[in-house]
């Protein structure tokens, strides 16, 4: 990421920026404020050019949308994060409230784990400042993750290389951890890929610190994927895999 | 079907009386599994979406297509809007926009077509039939503030989102530099932006 990540406020309020660089500049929009304020105001204006193009839509479109909905399961809303005091205040014993403090129990382990790679980022801020906004975000998006009630933990080995995942489905979200990558080339990067029904998309390049832990990652749109996987690929990113999966850690279900 | 003159609704007083009545109002409503605020929903939105996917996609059936997803999409993920984040309605564009490039640039890459030879049946056609009344004058008033855009804004406006192209495709075919490309969609929309009266 460059200074000049502020601009693309147009593209991105015009959905032009590519895949991958969209996945940054989102990741970039958690951090700054004014950037958010002025996409809000970007894609108001871009709706209007959208609805400047309104066209009747053709007659049986009603019909089938109408019928459909009464097959596709809704999405439960985004939870704000539990605050952690709240999150272990002794309630009347429910089969929720057990769910719950294992869930923060289970997420402490990974907090644990993610401040490992934490700790290796602090070294790599110093050499490259754009760094610091991933790393940050992934960190806040971990935090917050780990206080969503239906948290999930997944892990799998490959070698000496461990994947992690952390997720939670009504968040729509993951975090994705891993230790014992070994160092790639500087022509070479590697990639963090969502698996989902329609393919794979990147969620953003991975960096690889001295301890050969990654930063933590998010990953958005997790509800419906299958699993995470990374691979190596052309420094910059590509827009589709082509390598096969270093890592590939299936969603919690 | 309603089109709101510009501004965001949530926000401005005349709305306050008639807030269940909002598209907001109503996305609650859906959250909530209300399929008669549904329909209302598609009532007023329908046709925005599925001008705005046509116009990117052109072909009638896969717009088609694409329209149908984005309505269910919308019903999936009433929960997950938010007012903080914007107007019910440009969430609703978004995400009707945001597929209809997907599919392009999905069918980009596997037909590896260029972006050259997509350009000259893509150019924008203002002259597309509106049948409603606020349709027209929305277009008209959206007209009037893109002529007040530099060339080179309206064209890189035109080109990334009726066109559908990444601001790196959209470089290419004005032979400008990316730096350029970025800031001259930003501008160009900040300009529309003042001009349609966009609530700040």
């Amino acid at each position: 990421m460059n200074a000049d990540i502020h601009t693309l406020t147009g593209a991105y309020a015009a959905n032009a920026l590519p895949a991958e660089e969209r996945v940054d500049f989102e990741r970039h929009l958690r951090m700054c404020e004014a950037c958010g304020n002025e996409v809000r105001e970007l894609q108001a204006t871009t709706a209007l050019l959208g609805v400047a193009a309104a066209l009747a839509p053709p007659p049986g479109l009603r019909e089938r949308v109408l019928a459909e909905i009464g097959q596709v399961r809704q999405l439960g809303p985004e939870l704000r994060p539990v605050p952690r005091d709240q999150a272990f205040e002794p309630g009347p014993p429910s089969r929720f409230t057990r769910w719950t403090r294992r869930a923060v129990a289970v997420g402490i382990a990974a907090l644990v784990l993610a401040a490992a790679g934490l700790g290796v980022v602090t070294y790599q801020q110093r050499q490259e400042l754009a760094q610091q906004d991933d790393t940050v975000a992934g960190a806040r998006a971990l935090s917050e993750l780990l206080a969503a009630p239906d948290v999930k933990i997944s892990s799998v080995s490959s070698g000496e290389a461990t994947g992690t995942v952390v997720s939670s489905e009504q968040r729509d979200e993951a975090v994705f951890l891993s230790s014992g990558l070994p160092a790639v080339p500087t022509d070479k990067t590697y990639q963090l890929w969502v698996i989902g029904p329609s393919g794979p998309t990147s969620a953003g390049l991975l960096a690889v610190g001295e301890s050969g832990s990654t930063t933590p990652a998010l990953a958005t749109d997790t509800a419906q994927a299958q699993s995470l996987a990374v691979t190596v690929e052309p420094a910059g990113g590509s827009p589709q895999p082509t390598t096969q999966p270093l890592l590939l850690v299936e969603l919690p279900v | 079907m309603r089109v709101p003159a510009g501004g965001d609704p949530a926000r401005s007083g005349e709305f306050a009386q008639v807030a269940d009545d909002s598209l907001e109002g109503l996305l609650g409503r859906v959250a909530k599994g209300d399929q008669r605020a549904f329909e209302q929903v598609f009532e007023r939105v329908a046709a925005p979406v599925y001008g705005i996917v046509r116009r990117v996609l052109r072909d009638p059936a896969q717009s088609e297509e694409i329209a149908q997803e984005v309505m269910l999409e919308i019903w999936r993920q009433a929960a997950r809007f938010s007012v903080e984040r914007g107007s019910a309605l440009s969430w609703v564009m978004t995400i009707a926009h945001r597929r209809a490039v997907d599919r392009v640039r999905a069918e980009t890459a596997a037909s590896a077509r260029t972006a050259r030879a997509l350009w000259q049946d893509n150019r924008t056609d203002y002259d597309q039939v509106a049948e409603q009344v606020e349709v027209r004058l929305e277009q008209e008033r959206v007209r009037r503030c893109l002529e007040t855009l530099t060339e080179l804004q309206r064209e890189s406006v035109d080109l990334a989102y009726y066109g559908g192209y990444t601001y790196r495709e959209v470089g290419e075919l004005l032979g400008v530099a990316l730096g350029t490309v970025k800031t001259r969609l930003r501008d160009g929309l900040i300009r529309m932006r003042d001009c349609l009266g966009v609530a700040r």
